[in-house]
């Protein structure tokens, strides 16, 4: 009796623990990037081009800087109006310009000894740092298929998450339903805990 | 003599190095953006999204175009000819035809690493393969463009190993395997042997 009772404890025990292992927030570089900005968070500016505003996009610019700025105390992403290419965010619109059914894209530049260097993400992923973030939204695309605002301004706070390291993340359990950093468009206007607590993994608290 | 064996020393060493920032600047590094795009549902909704649907050869005819401001903020595509071998939809004159492809190449100069920047995993197609393409028209390039990326394109004589091998998400495997299925019937006879 006693036996079987000690194989139900040991079994449920292993089972807790494959679940815990299974189902606990992955901060590896399968959702963080290794590399980061050469500047430090507080020190971030983004840049919103004027094509931003000709095509109605600052809300979604400025929503996405303030709330991964809120999400921790080392970020603040402020805003300016000339492009100072070092530790910067910078925001450009484009219309029917990337390849057809692209929303938005980002590019990874660093500045070395040789002048500017475009990195690839999977490169910022394993650990290259870089100094300047380009987003490019391709507004043609996004309203030939019908994309509501929330569905805009979330595919600006997802570009904005890379641009802050962080990578895609859908996996079930510990990931399930949407968050900003989920690789297809969702109407999440803020970023979910599980997304700031990848952020915050990355930049702290 | 001591002069004599430092210069030999100094131009060997110069050598060396011009050698290798040679090296350096003909080899070729690949870069990936990163981008969100529709994610098509399945066979039947990629069908419905696009304007044409052809089977082709690509040629060795390609070229690249940039876009944008100067570096850092490159960006741009390619053009490609390729022979068209069937029309499963839409309508075409004549059997060639350019198609826009999501990458290009750049050379930021002579001691840098040419690029070659692709959108997502897309991999540009290879001269002589075979693909079942599917087309949107692009406004901004103005010709037809393989749409979504890697949604777009399927080598169908197994001679594009790189296509495949830069497949990696669970829902564009499964995607890929429903499309081949679908029109499995129709490319059939386009398929070589490359064995």
């Amino acid at each position: 009796m006693r036996r079987k009772q000690f194989s139900i404890v040991i079994t449920a025990l292993l089972l807790s623990i494959v679940f815990v292992f299974y189902a606990h927030a992955d901060y590896s570089t399968a959702h963080v990037y290794k590399g980061n900005f050469k500047q430090k968070g507080t020190d971030l500016v983004y840049f919103p081009d004027s094509s931003v505003s000709a095509y109605g996009w600052t809300g979604a610019v400025d929503n996405a800087a303030s709330k991964w700025s809120q999400a921790s105390t080392q970020l603040n992403i402020r805003k300016v109006s000339s492009d100072p290419n070092f530790g910067t965010i910078a925001v450009f619109v484009v219309n029917n310009q990337l390849p057809p059914s692209a929303y938005a894209l980002i590019t990874f530049h660093e500045h070395t000894s040789l002048g500017w260097r475009t990195r690839s993400w999977t490169a910022v992923r394993d650990g290259t740092n870089f100094d300047r973030a380009r987003i490019q939204i391709d507004h043609g695309y996004c309203m030939a298929d019908g994309l509501t605002q929330n569905e805009r301004w979330m595919v600006v706070g997802h570009e904005f998450g890379h641009a802050l390291s962080l990578d895609h993340f859908c996996n079930p359990p510990a990931h399930s339903g949407s968050h900003w950093q989920t690789n297809s468009v969702n109407a999440l206007t803020s970023p979910t805990s599980t997304d700031k607590a990848h952020l915050t993994w990355k930049w702290g608290n | 003599m001591i002069k004599k064996k430092n210069i030999i020393v100094a131009m060997f060493v110069l050598t060396l190095f011009l050698v290798s920032a040679l090296f350096y600047g003909n080899s070729v590094e690949r870069i990936e953006y990163q981008a969100i795009a529709k994610t098509f549902r399945d066979a039947d909704d990629l069908l419905a999204h696009n304007d044409l649907v052809i089977i082709a050869e690509a040629t060795e005819n390609s070229e690249s175009t940039l876009l944008g401001d100067s570096t850092p903020d490159i960006w741009g595509y390619t053009l490609t000819e390729v022979k068209v071998l069937n029309v499963i939809k839409g309508a075409l004159e004549g059997a060639d035809l350019t198609v826009g492809e999501p990458y290009f190449t750049a050379d930021p100069g002579l001691v840098l690493p040419k690029q070659l920047i692709t959108y997502e995993t897309y991999t540009p197609m290879k001269e002589g393969s075979r693909y079942l393409l599917f087309l949107k028209w692009h406004p901004g390039w103005e010709c037809y463009a393989v749409n979504g990326f890697d949604q777009g394109k399927y080598n169908i004589d197994n001679t594009d190993r790189e296509e495949l091998a830069m497949v990696k998400s669970k829902h564009r495997h499964q995607l890929r395997r429903e499309v081949l299925e679908r029109y499995q019937p129709v490319v059939e006879e386009f398929i070589k042997d490359s064995n």
